[in-house]
């Protein structure tokens, strides 16, 4: 998937590659944190990333209900916790910011993904497992909050799917155009 | 979480396998015949919206290669595409199918299509169904088509499809032509996997089943085709 920022923010451009990899593959330090709040879990899926600059790797697992996404740094130590959730169960104030956000930027949206993410505020950046604990416990005193919504629609002239990050009150942070795969061989 | 996406594509496959066989297993015992479909396409998006393709296609009988009536036609195909909303997709081309063109007596049909398209995005898998109509004007008959197609196709490995990765895709399409002297109807089933070579590059190999002669009251027919084609998307 590439990913373009918007013109009316920054020009970068981002390639990102994402392979499948084995748990043996992870940075030791990432499965200790893993293990320590998910000993007997099974079904973790394990990936490396890279945008060609920077290479990350990532956990997915379900735990109660929930899927959550961790990237952590070639070191093991977390980059962020990604949690997908609905509109329905974000805090309303950020919910009424995105939705004047997409009304006023798009004609017909139609959020595809939206996932709630986690950064470690710089207290609690060095101990990844209070991090996760707080994460779990819901102490929300602890990590900032964002909102990373995937969406297709049409803005002006531009008509496709796009990567909109939004911060805890609802306002825009970074928008990107996801640029998908030719339909050349399926359409 | 890998076990139940690896159980929905295995479901989704074994479904395929099946279209496949069974027709395959009633055709056993005449035997169908065997195609080879080379392909060459070209597509290039000309605006936010619109999409060009240029495709050649051929169409080799492996029943006897030698035989001059073996190459049983060549058929360049331009058609475009344009994008109504991130979901739909409606379409037109015109396809000039030369037939046994090493053959003496050769003949002709110039095809027209309109078609429209709903795309589903599940990730990096995507569920693409077709409705298309065509008008067959060929040397000696006119014919009008109907065909509905669905396709599914998803990465093989990790959760995006990434330049150097392969993907597997399957397709079924039912087709029936409805001029009363020639009404008939027709079932494609297809497997295929394919090779992101770089970001506007793949390759892809697929094995199509077709029942053929559906509605003729003479007994179907059946036909395999092995499929390759090199795709340029710009």
């Amino acid at each position: 998937m590439v990913l373009y920022t918007s013109g009316a923010m920054a020009q970068s451009e981002k390639n990102e590659v994402e392979d499948s990899i084995e748990r043996e593959e992870m940075p030791g330090k990432a499965l200790e944190t893993l293990s320590e709040f998910w000993p007997n879990l099974n079904d973790i899926r394990y990936f490396s990333q890279t945008d060609g600059e920077t290479e990350t790797y990532e956990a997915k697992l379900e735990w109660q209900g929930k899927i959550y996404s961790i990237e952590f740094a070639t070191s093991g130590s977390i980059i962020d916790v990604e949690q997908l959730v609905e509109m329905e169960e974000i805090a309303s104030g950020a919910r009424m910011g995105i939705d004047e956000y997409l009304q006023q930027q798009f004609e017909k949206v139609r959020v595809t993904r939206l996932q709630q993410q986690f950064v470690a505020d710089d207290e609690d950046g060095i101990d990844d497992i209070d991090f996760i604990e707080d994460i779990l416990e819901e102490d929300k005193e602890d990590y900032i909050i964002r909102y990373e919504l995937e969406i297709e629609g049409r803005s002006g002239s531009h008509i496709g799917a796009f990567e909109l990050l939004f911060d805890r009150n609802g306002d825009i942070m970074q928008r990107r155009r996801i640029v998908r795969r030719s339909l050349d061989n399926i359409w | 979480m890998v076990s139940r996406y690896l159980r929905s594509s295995m479901k989704a496959i074994a479904v395929v396998l099946f279209i496949i066989a069974v027709p395959f297993s009633a055709a056993a015992q005449s035997g169908p015949e065997w195609i080879w479909n080379p392909e060459f396409s070209y597509s290039k998006k000309t605006s936010e919206r619109t999409t060009l393709i240029a495709k050649l296609s051929v169409f080799n009988s492996l029943e006897d290669f030698t035989n001059q009536e073996s190459l049983q036609y060549i058929e360049p195909q331009l058609s475009a595409a344009y994008t109504l909303t991130p979901r739909w997709k409606v379409g037109g081309g015109y396809y000039f199918r030369w037939s046994e063109p090493l053959a003496d007596g050769f003949s002709y049909e110039h095809r027209l299509l309109q078609q429209a398209g709903y795309v589903s995005f599940l990730g990096s898998r995507r569920l693409v169904h077709r409705l298309r109509l065509e008008q067959l004007i060929r040397s000696s008959s006119y014919q009008n088509r109907f065909r509905y197609r669905v396709s599914f196709d998803f990465p093989l490995q990790g959760e995006q499809l990434d330049p150097g990765e392969k993907y597997l895709i399957l397709k079924n399409e039912m087709m029936t032509a409805f001029n009363a002297s020639e009404a008939d109807a027709e079932n494609r089933a297809s497997l295929g996997m394919g090779w992101l070579l770089r970001g506007s590059q793949k390759f892809e190999m697929n094995l199509q089943y077709r029942t053929q002669d559906i509605f003729s009251g003479d007994g179907l027919s059946h036909l395999l085709l092995f499929g390759t084609t090199y795709y340029i998307s710009r």
